[in-house]
């Protein structure tokens, strides 16, 4: 009894303690838990009437924007009516809204009922907003000519409208016409500005449109005041994110294999022939994502959605548009540093969204880490490779489409896909090297500022290559170039600049004002001279074949004489033509003059050629003020003027007063228009000339202007200096004959005197053949060819009369006459004083002092 | 004290460098996704989430410029509280717009936003975010080291292949797959300790790396440990990744 007693004590004495140290987490809890009740029924008080007071605000506004409605009818203000029309039905719905949720959802929240209203409060309203649009386009924005709808997808990210058609006949038509056959069923993306769309979609969506058109991919379009739409193919079919899940569920969990895998790899490499096409017409996609690509009927993968193609020259800023995870971060780094599309390599950043797809491809998912992404699933190790190249550092992708569609090629059509090594790879030809040599230290030519985190810069913005030195065996060495046009560096704490081996000298053109002693130029001229001649020797070789024929088949002994006339004949030719035509050979025919100054310089371009002049004020002012009227001006697109592109711009509105007709504030709509077309090519780029003169001879705002005045950055003649060009929409004038100005080689001085290359041309002939420059020279040039064409007429006769006679003269003899003109007997005496290399006649007999005596200067 | 890198770092994004907040959302946006989706407890919708963009991070919320970060705060937690205020003050505006109703949110349900107002960070978020940093540095190193050589880095560490097989594969020597991997090892070490120091505001957070064998002291026997962490690391923040499965959004 006793025992138990003290057995019972000490439970007792042990459940209080127990009791003791758990109370407080008890009563912790339990005290929690009534806060969360007291505030459960507060937010449940607390939401009930916060939404009765919206329902009564709700119906009391809604009854206030009625009367508005209403006058606004009455008075005729459309729009406003609209717009407080619209408020009143917002305010309805938030009127709804407060009644759901005081009949439903805040009881139902309050009996802890939430999953039983999540559908109604998440789900409905969701499916709602990814619902297709209505089937018929909107009164609004009207029906399309020529098109009938039958049906509409859900739109994209970019704003428009998406309806299938179905083409008239006279449709149908057009397209059969343009290659497009047996198309039934077209899609039509249209953009409304009443129907919401904004100005900038449509211009993003339309910029592209011509260069879609060309590759087919767009087969109409209309831009109106208030509406823009184009037409493409339609692609029946799933997208292949569900054909992905459609692969994946016939193969099983652990990965694509066998027919899958082959069909899935046959989907991205028609993506990425499809891309090839984009590429080589000058386009990027810039959204290459799994629901993009449409699997049609064929079994071929169409890529679809044009909404944010973009050229590649294009001059517009970049910009972040595109689906997170299939867009390369580097896109996104730059975009975020201004750069614009023409410096960027918008083919590589397809090359990534293709990788991107690949693998979503693969593990049927999306490469949340990029490059890094983990492919979990069976795949074979070199199509994993490809993966990785594809979106690996842009530098070390793959360059083209084409180059990763080689080795996907490869994989797919390799017997056994997973026996594929990436070693075997097209682009890996052959593997690694075993022994790989010490990489040589970078050098690099500005002491490199790290910032961690910073991003690398990009190598496609302007940033001159480092010139590659040898290792030095004192480690890195720092250089800095001092002529970035010829890579002449100086090493630091060695002294004398390098010149590398593979630079070009300068080709420097005397100019006007410096001319060189006569010698060094006559050499120059009869150097030139001699290489215009081969040049017109061979245009007669044609005719003339025996000529070169007959040389080598005599053999040189017997051909010496004849060579050492020929020589002097042609010696004088050389000198009057170096005397006379230095200007001809750097003429280029197919475009005019073609020659480069050592200073800034000016071209001057019209319809049939591309000139260089001198760059002076006064030869821009004369073009300028005197020659043009309505000249738009573009100003350095490129961006690389610094203080040059104040100055140009000074320059030119100090023209404006004094009476220029150059617009020295150009209409930036135009100025886009224009870069749009040639991004910041010019000047000198000859396609982007020409696509420039035809936007001056043959759109609407291009009539108004006589002539285009480009002011680009720095150039190879003038690396401190903008460059100019100036396109005339008609032929363009000559400079002013009057005045000292350089043309080429040719100069004319103040007295219309033409000086070539420091000698003075007759000005006799100059004016029979008028001030035409390039005229005069080819007429010059024209008569030279003929008495080079007569010369070389009478020394083939000359050649063959004396062969003849040596000939008889070696009959008539019984001998040989040597090479150099030692002659020998029949008994084989040596004549002591051989003939001389001037006399023009050969000795007839071997020996003869008549030979040596009787020698008489050439005449 | 904070280092110069953290301190250049915060000042870029106080000066609303949208580079600056590029990269922190490229680093760590799926961690903050994961956590907030946490928060939510399923009530935010994932399209709620990922319509958060990088102009939502460039419209900062006051919270940043008042925020000292010196005051002793890992860089974890201020990255949460930032998180919680600039995403926080985004979801609301973008339920209010949608309601038409007004800036102040009058949601179905804004419970989360209280239960998760004092939530401090836990256990898993600080792995989370130390794993986001380990993937930050592995993906610099991708971009700065040559193609093959961070590939042979890939298939021995990252996916567990063996020499020979690397080797095999790359149609190389073993020898050679060694040299590359110290190469690329060499060169991780260094971005680990940039990002590490860039990211961390407390001397505790500076010492992870060593707490997580990832020592930054190279020798031959801490290569093979270090590997193995890396490794780990790596696939762990895979499959965080799968598991939260946020998909992509256009923009």
């Amino acid at each position: 009894m006793a025992f138990a007693g003290i057995f019972g004590t000490i439970l007792l004495v042990l459940a209080a303690m127990v009791g003791v140290i758990l109370l407080p987490f008890a009563l912790w809890k339990f005290f929690k838990g009534v806060g969360w009740f007291v505030s459960h029924i507060f937010t449940f008080v607390g939401g009930m009437v916060g939404d009765t007071l919206r329902l009564v605000g709700g119906v009391i506004t809604s009854i206030i924007f009625v009367p508005l409605v209403v006058m606004n009818v009455a008075i005729g203000r459309w729009s406003a009516s609209k717009h407080f029309w619209r408020s009143f039905q917002d305010e309805i719905v938030g009127v709804g809204h407060a009644v759901y949720r005081l009949a439903i959802g805040h009881p139902a929240r309050l009996l802890m009922l939430t999953p039983l209203t999540e559908g109604l409060e998440r789900r409905i309203p969701q499916a709602l907003a990814q619902a297709p649009t209505r089937d018929t386009p909107s009164k609004r924005s009207g029906a399309f000519d020529g098109y009938t709808i039958i049906g509409s997808l859900k739109g994209g990210g970019s704003g428009g409208k998406l309806y299938i058609a179905e083409p008239d006949r006279m449709k149908q038509s057009a397209f059969a016409r343009r290659g497009h056959e047996g198309l039934t069923k077209v899609v039509i993306k249209a953009f409304s500005v009443q129907d919401g769309s904004t100005l900038p979609q449509i211009v993003r969506e339309s910029r592209a449109l011509e260069a879609a058109r060309e590759l087919g991919l767009v087969l109409d379009h209309e831009l109106t005041g208030d509406r823009f739409f184009y037409v493409m193919p339609y692609v029946p079919g799933d997208c292949l994110s569900v054909v992905t899940e459609r692969l994946h569920a016939r193969s099983g969990a652990n990965g694509l294999s066998g027919v899958q895998l082959a069909l899935g790899l046959g989907y991205i490499s028609d993506l990425l022939a499809t891309l090839n096409r984009y590429h080589g017409a000058g386009l990027w996609h810039k959204d290459i994502k799994p629901d993009n690509i449409i699997v049609g009927p064929d079994g071929r993968a169409h890529l679809v959605d044009l909404g944010l193609v973009t050229p590649l020259r294009s001059a517009m800023t970049l910009t972040t548009h595109g689906t997170e995870y299939f867009r390369d971060p580097e896109l996104v780094r730059l975009a975020l540093r201004g750069v614009k599309v023409h410096e960027v390599p918008g083919v590589k950043f397809d090359v990534y969204g293709a990788g991107a797809c690949l693998f979503s491809l693969i593990e049927h998912s999306f490469p949340a880490h990029g490059g890094l992404s983990q492919i979990s699933r069976k795949c074979p190790e070199a199509l994993r490779w490809i993966v990785r190249r594809s979106m690996a550092d842009i530098e070390q992708r793959y360059s083209s489409a084409n180059e990763m569609l080689a080795d996907l090629e490869f994989v797919r059509q390799a017997p056994d896909a997973f026996a594929v090594t990436p070693a075997q790879l097209p682009s890996m030809s052959g593997g690694f090297v075993d022994d790989l040599p010490e990489a040589p230290e970078p050098v690099s030519f500005t002491p490199p500022v790290r910032e961690a985190g910073a991003p690398r810069p990009f190598a496609g913005t302007p940033v001159p290559p480092a010139p590659v030195a040898p290792a030095s065996p004192r480690g890195k060495r720092m250089i800095s170039v001092t002529d970035w046009w010829t890579g002449r560096y100086r090493v630091e704490g060695e002294g004398a600049p390098v010149t590398p081996a593979h630079a070009k000298p300068h080709s420097r053109v005397v100019p006007v004002g410096e001319r060189r002693p006569a010698a060094d130029q006559l050499r120059s001229a009869r150097e030139r001279a001699s290489a215009a001649q081969s040049r017109a020797r061979q245009r007669m070789s044609g005719r003339h074949g025996r000529m070169t024929a007959g040389y080598t088949s005599r053999g040189s002994n017997k051909a010496f004489w004849p060579a050492v006339m020929s020589f002097v004949f042609l010696f004088i030719i050389i000198g009057v033509a170096g005397l006379l035509l230095p200007g001809m050979f750097v003429l280029n025919r197919s475009s005019g003059y073609s020659t480069s100054t050592s200073g800034p310089t000016l071209l001057i371009s019209d319809s049939t050629r591309t000139r260089t002049v001198a760059m002076t004020p006064e030869i821009a002012a004369w073009y300028l003020r005197d020659t043009i009227d309505d000249s738009f001006v573009v100003l350095d697109p490129s961006g690389a003027l610094r203080d040059g592109e104040n100055e140009a711009m000074r320059f030119v509105s100090t023209l404006v007063d004094e009476g220029a007709d150059v617009d020295a504030e150009p209409d930036a709509d135009v100025e886009a228009s224009l870069l749009a077309i040639v991004g910041a090519a010019l000047p000198g780029n000859p396609e982007a000339t020409l696509d420039l003169l035809a936007w001056l001879e043959h759109t609407e705002i291009g009539w108004m202007y006589e002539g285009i005045v480009w002011i680009g950055g720095p150039g190879p003649g003038s690396p401190d200096a903008p460059t100019w060009q100036i396109i005339y929409a008609g032929d363009a004038p000559e400079p002013a004959p009057m005045e000292d100005v350089a043309v080429g080689d040719a100069s004319v001085d103040g007295e219309g005197e033409v000086w070539f290359n420091g000698a003075w041309l007759d000005s006799d002939w100059w004016d029979e053949v008028g001030t035409d420059h390039e005229e005069a020279i080819r007429a010059f040039t024209d008569s030279i060819e003929e008495g080079i064409e007569g010369l070389e007429d009478r020394i083939d006769e000359r050649i063959e009369d004396l062969e003849n006679r040596v000939r008889d003269g070696i009959r008539d003899a019984g001998g040989q006459m040597s090479l150099n003109g030692i002659s020998t007997t029949s008994s084989g005496a040596s004549c002591e004083t051989p003939c001389s290399p001037a006399c023009p006649d050969p000795c007839q007999t071997p020996c003869e002092e008549a030979c040596t005596t009787s020698c008489s200067a050439p005449s | 004290m904070l280092n110069a890198l953290t301190t250049g770092f915060v000042n870029r994004l106080r000066a609303r460098d949208s580079a600056a907040w590029f990269e922190l959302w490229e680093v760590f946006g799926p961690v903050l996704e994961a956590q907030l989706n946490k928060w939510g407890k399923g009530r935010i919708g994932r399209e709620t989430v990922r319509d958060l963009s990088q102009e939502t991070l460039a419209a900062l919320s006051d919270s940043i410029d008042r925020y000292d970060p010196s005051k002793g705060a890992r860089f974890s937690t201020w990255l949460l509280a930032i998180a919680k205020h600039t995403l926080g003050d985004e979801i609301d505006k973008r339920m209010a717009l949608k309601r038409n109703s007004g800036r102040k949110a009058a949601a179905l349900d804004e419970a989360w936003m209280s239960q998760a107002g004092g939530a401090a960070p836990s256990a898993e978020y600080e792995a989370a975010i130390f794993r986001a940093k380990v993937t930050a540095a592995l993906k610099m190193v991708e971009r700065e080291t040559d193609f093959a050589d961070f590939s042979v880095y890939r298939m021995r560490v990252l996916d567990g292949t063996s020499g020979k097989d690397v080797a095999l594969s790359l149609g190389t020597s073993e020898p050679t797959v060694s040299r590359r991997l110290a190469r690329v090892r060499q060169t991780l070490r260094a971005r680990l300790s940039e990002v590490i120091a860039m990211y961390s505001f407390t001397p505790e957070e500076l010492g992870e790396a060593e707490r997580n064998g990832l020592a930054s002291d190279p020798n031959k026997a801490s290569d093979a440990l270090f590997d193995e962490a890396i490794g780990e690391l790596y696939h762990c923040a895979m499959q965080s990744q799968r598991a939260w499965g946020s998909g992509p959004t256009s923009s």
